[in-house]
């Protein structure tokens, strides 16, 4: 553990360090920034609205953080250090996860405005706004092991982003084209897309099955990750 | 080929995982009052509901009500497969809207067996006592005095009652006429009794009639009008409620610029006729007065609304309409429920009522008829306001009393001086500073460099 967390502090720190790490935090603030004064010209302190679109926008910024993960490594030279040290894949593939998770947490905690200016001018239910970040950790880090999976699979970080985007449009789309079918079809693609799972923490709700869906996503992303990695090692 | 065996046993425990947490899923509410779980009540209620229960919500498709009825009613079928629902937008399914009716958003249709009944909202409490009404199955009389001038149920004109005869219907009742001309006796199946605005003094025979039916477990509702030479309080007295006549001006709340087209923005009461009553038009009202007999311990008399602090009664709205000595200071009480509950003495010789039983009668007074007709009765909380009153005559209202809940608005208006604060915020300062501490340790090297 102690490995992969050595790796998750330097990726920490270099994305940090760089105008790209920097330009998506302050980015992603400004955006749900813009996002909420278009949501309360409702005259609604409901933050439902405002949550729903963070999730589409957390796809786009787990895109942002993850395609330089592996793919950038890789066009550095770095990937085959890391791949041949004494460290297994696992603890690399933790080690990047937590990485991310630490920009992604960041990201979020610069989102923490909102709901305080929301409360601050009227009297928002306090319970969807908890569920509601509850499901932007969730999102996100299902969304980045997403993210991970593709970046391992490429050494063109541009290819991983557009990739890993590809991968969720996928998944958000499959709830598109279930409202056109009925049975069983309907509701395996309706139980497979993300939109279908967000709801419930938009309305102040913590289902099991809702939870156990991105968990799901977070453990499959990081075994394709591992796999991909002792592929090509 | 060790990958790929490793990805298939991924893909199926995610599976199998995610399988058994859809059939064994459980949920924590937090949203204030638990708003998306489901009551025991109703949970019995869905439970109870064995042929198919067709729920149709009348939303406009975009905004945060349609997803919230969505979600809601989702909890509602997933306890029974037979229960289905759609969101409908009334403005992109005009075709729709006009077969049930639809006049206004948030309508919600429930059909069962054949049978309709209608919620006002798409809320728990609302949907569960109209499957409640559904699952019953028998329809309720509610007899409508006629023959001293009042508006018709058949009329559909501006001022007549047509819209008034529909909501009942679409409500598990059966509005029907009364004429006591004919017939010296209220029916026993009146579930309810409505006076509505008679214009024609009441025969002595008729107030006697009425009264009688009220004193034995009655069930009255009188909806005076100031414009009319019968007077309601023959009917209404005994119940500790007095109609003062005149019309209630209230400067301060009112329709454009007649003052006495009042819009009423308090109900002080906590009874179920005002639930989710938000505000009233009243156009050419009267008022009331509460006045209970000390010798009547079990009568009780709730003040449902009341103008503005502002109002006042203008005893002589025929040559002047300013406040003067003659007339009633406010705030003006429109609307008023008495309940009176006393004990009876057993009746002997008859099986099951030998004991001591309670009796208990109910009356709801408005100054107003004007506020039922067809042109006011879709305005604000009127028709709300009314069916209350009709489901707490007729103790329809048990299931609304215990499910009652908070109401899901939570206004915010957003003023372009908050608009420019929340941007200042969250897209100026948030960011900058953002930027500001990530330049930091930049900048500290470059510093260092240079003294170096």
């Amino acid at each position: 553990m102690r490995q992969a967390l050595t790796i998750a502090a330097r990726d920490l720190r270099a994305n940090f360090l760089t105008a790209f790490g920097l330009g998506s935090t302050a980015g992603f603030a400004a955006a749900a920034g813009v996002v909420l004064v278009v949501v309360l010209r409702g005259n609604q302190a409901r933050l439902a609205g405002w949550f729903g679109t963070l999730y589409v926008l957390l796809g786009v910024l787990a895109a942002l953080l993850t395609m330089r993960s592996f793919a950038e490594e890789e066009r550095l030279g770095t990937l085959e250090l890391l791949l041949t040290s004494p460290v297994r894949p696992w603890q690399v593939v933790t080690g990047k996860l937590l990485g991310v998770a630490g920009v992604l947490l960041v990201d979020v905690a610069a989102t923490l405005a909102c709901p305080l200016l929301v409360a601050s001018m009227g009297h928002p239910d306090a319970g969807p706004i908890l569920t509601g970040y509850v499901g932007v950790i969730l999102v996100g880090l299902a969304f980045v092991a997403v993210g991970l999976a593709v970046s391992a699979a490429t050494s063109n970080p541009l290819v991983a982003a557009v990739g890993s985007l590809a991968v969720l449009l996928a998944l958000w789309g499959a709830g598109i084209v279930s409202g056109g079918l009925t049975g069983w079809p309907r509701l395996a693609l309706e139980e497979l897309a993300p939109s279908g799972h967000v709801v419930g923490f938009l309305r102040g709700t913590l289902s099991t099955k809702d939870v156990v869906y991105f968990v799901s996503l977070l453990a499959l992303g990081l075994v394709t990750n591992v796999v991909v990695l002792e592929e090509r090692r | 080929m060790r990958g790929l065996a490793a990805m298939m046993v991924a893909i199926g425990v995610v599976v199998a995982a995610n399988v058994a947490a859809y059939g064994h899923d459980t949920q924590v509410d937090v949203s204030v009052a638990h708003r998306f779980t489901l009551s025991p009540e109703t949970r019995a209620l869905v439970r109870a509901v064995h042929a198919p229960l067709r729920i149709r919500a009348f939303l406009a498709s975009h905004g945060g009500a349609a997803d919230d009825a969505r979600f809601l009613l989702s909890r509602y079928t997933e306890l029974n497969s037979r229960i289905r629902f759609s969101v409908v937008d009334p403005d992109a399914h005009p075709g729709e809207a006009r077969r049930f009716g639809i006049t206004r958003y948030a309508s919600v249709v429930l059909t069962y067996r054949g049978r309709r009944v209608d919620a006002p909202d798409a809320e728990e409490l609302e949907i569960s006592t109209a499957i409640l009404r559904l699952l019953r199955g028998h329809v309720r009389s509610v007899c409508v005095l006629t023959g001293h001038g009042e508006p018709a149920l058949d009329d559909t004109a501006p001022d007549g009652l047509s819209a008034v005869a529909d909501l009942l219907r679409h409500n598990a009742y059966e509005p029907r006429d009364l004429d006591l001309s004919t017939s010296s006796i209220v029916p026993k199946d009146c579930a309810a009794v409505i006076v509505a605005g008679p214009t024609d003094p009441l025969l002595p025979a008729e107030v006697q009639a009425l009264d009688a039916y009220t004193k034995a477990d009655g069930r009255l509702m009188v909806l005076a009008t100031p414009t009319s030479r019968a007077d309601p309080n023959p009917l209404i007295a005994s119940w500790g409620v007095r109609f003062t006549g005149g019309l209630v001006i209230d400067p301060a709340r009112s329709e454009n610029l007649d003052t006495a087209n009042v819009i009423v923005e308090r109900f002080p009461s906590a009874s179920p006729v005002d639930a989710g009553v938000s505000r009233l038009q009243l156009p050419a009202g009267g008022g009331l007065f509460v006045a209970v007999p000390p010798d009547r311990p079990g009568l009780s008399v709730a003040r449902l609304a009341l103008a503005s602090g502002r109002s006042f009664v203008e005893t002589r709205p025929d040559t002047e309409i300013d406040f003067d000595g003659l007339d009633i200071p406010g705030p003006v009480l429109v609307a008023a429920a008495a309940d009176d509950s006393r004990v009876a003495a057993g009746e002997t010789g008859v099986p099951g009522r030998s004991g001591a039983r309670i009796e208990r009668t109910r009356v709801v007074v408005a100054g107003d008829v004007a506020f039922v007709t067809n042109r006011f009765l879709d305005h604000l909380s009127n028709a709300r306001f009314l069916l209350n009153g009709i489901n707490w005559l007729t103790e329809e209202e048990q299931l609304l009393a215990t499910t009652s809940r908070p109401s899901a608005d939570r206004p915010l208006p957003f003023t372009p001086e908050r608009q420019t604060r929340v941007l200042a915020v969250t897209v100026g300062a948030v960011p900058g500073a953002i930027v500001g501490i990530g330049l930091v340790p930049a900048l500290v090297r470059r510093l260092r460099r240079r003294r170096r």
